[in-house]
């Protein structure tokens, strides 16, 4: 398997690679890589000062096609204090997923650090992916580490990347957490497999600090009022600890018998 | 005459002094400024039943006391899904962004969210500053923390003004004001002597609130560098319907206002 999700082409768009291939149509890109691409492009873009990533917003508005793509960045407001970037993917001329992150310089301050989530570590954790698409030599290795995707309810996972985002661009510490994120919906599914779809249509992280090392550790719980849609709450903690929330939207909608 | 943030409409607005920021009496209070957000987004039609799943507030900028503009775009329209943006600006410029999506809605396996908390009736009618009890246009009942106590709080938090005259707050409006409160509920910092006002704002509905009376529970997060995270869970008497956020910009306090000297002693 390709050890990218992403080649930069000449003309600056990018194009997917196997591993972007979307995982409830292979037509589409999958939300991973499209978070990741996002997420890269966002932390390659300057800043006026030295800043963190506070928060990130994926809104997935249509599919994006499994085709070349741009990725247009926009500043909202480049300041010394905050930045507020936007990053579009645009196809076929629409934009079809729109990320934005607030940047926020960094000075010193009171800390309030929460106590990491009781689980394994990720070398303590067996090797078993959250789902089969992850398999062994998949570019994202995942090591599940409580629930499953075969019983309903809450999970978590450990997860890394043995790829680039970008073949040949090393990967940013906020596209790995984001990366990871997109795939909590998945342990913590509340529905039957195969009789409803649970696609997420957002991805948003809140984060403390980047996340260091490796691992990135994805604890996540999906709740709904059984109105059409799910909300998955997932903590995200690193080898030394808590460094931050995700949610993800999901639209749950029964899938159609084949017959 | 109705007591109320703002007046105008239909994209023009001014803001009255009762959205004036405890931060700066020149600026608008995150709480107002959230609830117009709200207010135009949900008064904007949909193709289909929807419910609001996620709003994302980014204040760029202050939004001055008086004129400026907002206006509620749908930046993608469906039967499925929409997507919508609020853009406040003034003097040409973006000052406050929100970004929102709504989703269809239809039967699905229900998950519920767990928490245990009293109902407003039975929280002693303690408000969040004694001064000035319906501060932020707020009445509060503070169960624990609050503004001069380190650490987590909870309360119970109704709006006490309407948006524009005669437009009183819908208990999806309640919700957005309320969220903004949960830094102010769980401050880690000494409040005469840090600044933390926050520069975003982001709230995940499970489902839409059922009453004006919104629950916030909330706790401060930070790894020290000069900003901090604010989780909070929100609720109504039926139980958990949203998760919020919100970026603190965490700086030493330089010359206290008189109005953020009164907060800080209230």
């Amino acid at each position: 398997m390709t050890s990218a999700f992403y080649r930069r082409l000449a003309d600056g768009r990018f194009e997917p690679l196997t591993p972007a291939t979307g995982s409830w149509n292979r037509a589409h890109q999958n939300g991973v890589a499209v978070a990741g691409l996002l997420a890269q492009a966002i932390e390659a873009a300057p800043t006026r000062s030295p800043m963190k990533v506070a928060r990130f917003t994926l809104d997935i508005m249509r599919p994006v096609p499994f085709a070349p793509i741009a990725v247009r960045i926009t500043p909202v407001r480049d300041g010394a204090r905050m930045q507020l970037i936007d990053a579009e993917i645009v196809a076929g001329g629409e934009v079809v997923a729109r990320a934005s992150a607030m940047r926020v310089r960094m000075d010193e301050s009171p800390t309030a650090e929460e106590a990491p989530p009781a689980h394994p570590g990720p070398d303590d954790a067996p090797p078993n992916p959250v789902t089969s698409v992850l398999g062994a030599g998949h570019p994202m290795e995942t090591r599940v580490v409580a629930g499953s995707i075969r019983q309903p309810g809450p999970g978590a996972f450990w997860a890394t990347f043995n790829a680039d985002v970008v073949e040949g661009e090393a990967m940013c510490a906020l596209a790995r957490a984001a990366m990871a994120s997109d795939v909590g919906s998945a342990p913590s599914s509340i529905v039957e497999r195969g009789k409803w779809s649970f696609a997420n249509v957002d991805l948003s992280l809140y984060l403390t600090r980047a996340p260091v090392g490796a691992w990135v550790l994805v604890d996540a719980v999906t709740i709904s009022a059984g109105a059409g849609v799910g909300l998955v709450n997932s903590t995200l903690a690193d080898e030394r600890g808590v460094f931050g929330r995700a949610h993800q939207t999901l639209f749950l909608a029964p899938i159609e018998a084949a017959a | 005459m109705s007591d109320s943030f703002y007046t105008g409409g239909a994209g023009r607005y001014f803001a009255t002094d009762r959205a004036i920021s405890p931060w700066n009496p020149r600026h608008q209070n995150g709480v107002a400024i959230a609830a117009l957000a709200a207010h135009l987004i949900e008064t904007t039609p949909t193709l289909a039943p929807m419910m609001l799943a996620r709003l994302t507030l980014d204040i760029a900028r202050p939004t001055p006391i008086g004129a400026f503009d907002a206006v509620c775009t749908v930046t993608r329209e469906g039967r499925r899904m929409q997507n919508l943006e609020v853009a406040f600006s003034s003097g040409g410029e973006i000052t406050a962004r929100v970004s929102a999506l709504r989703v269809r809605t239809v039967a699905s396996p229900v998950s519920d969210d767990v928490l245990v908390y009293p109902s407003p009736d039975e929280t002693p009618a303690i408000p969040l500053a004694r001064r000035d009890p319906k501060r932020a246009g707020l009445e509060t009942r503070i169960l624990s923390g609050g503004l001069t106590r380190i650490g987590p709080g909870s309360g119970w938090v109704r709006p006490a003004l309407d948006i524009l005259p005669d437009v009183a707050a819908s208990p999806l409006v309640a919700a957005a004001m309320a969220a903004d409160l949960g830094s102010g509920l769980s401050s880690i910092f000494p409040h005469a002597i840090w600044s933390f006002a926050n520069i975003d704002l982001a709230i995940h509905f499970v489902r839409p609130p059922e009453s004006t009376w919104i629950f916030v529970d909330a706790e401060t997060t930070s790894a020290g560098d000069g900003a901090a995270l604010v989780n909070t869970v929100l609720a109504d008497e039926r139980g958990p319907f949203a998760r919020a956020h919100q970026t603190l910009f965490v700086e030493p306090m330089r010359i206290p206002s008189a109005s953020v000297r009164d907060a800080a002693m209230a």
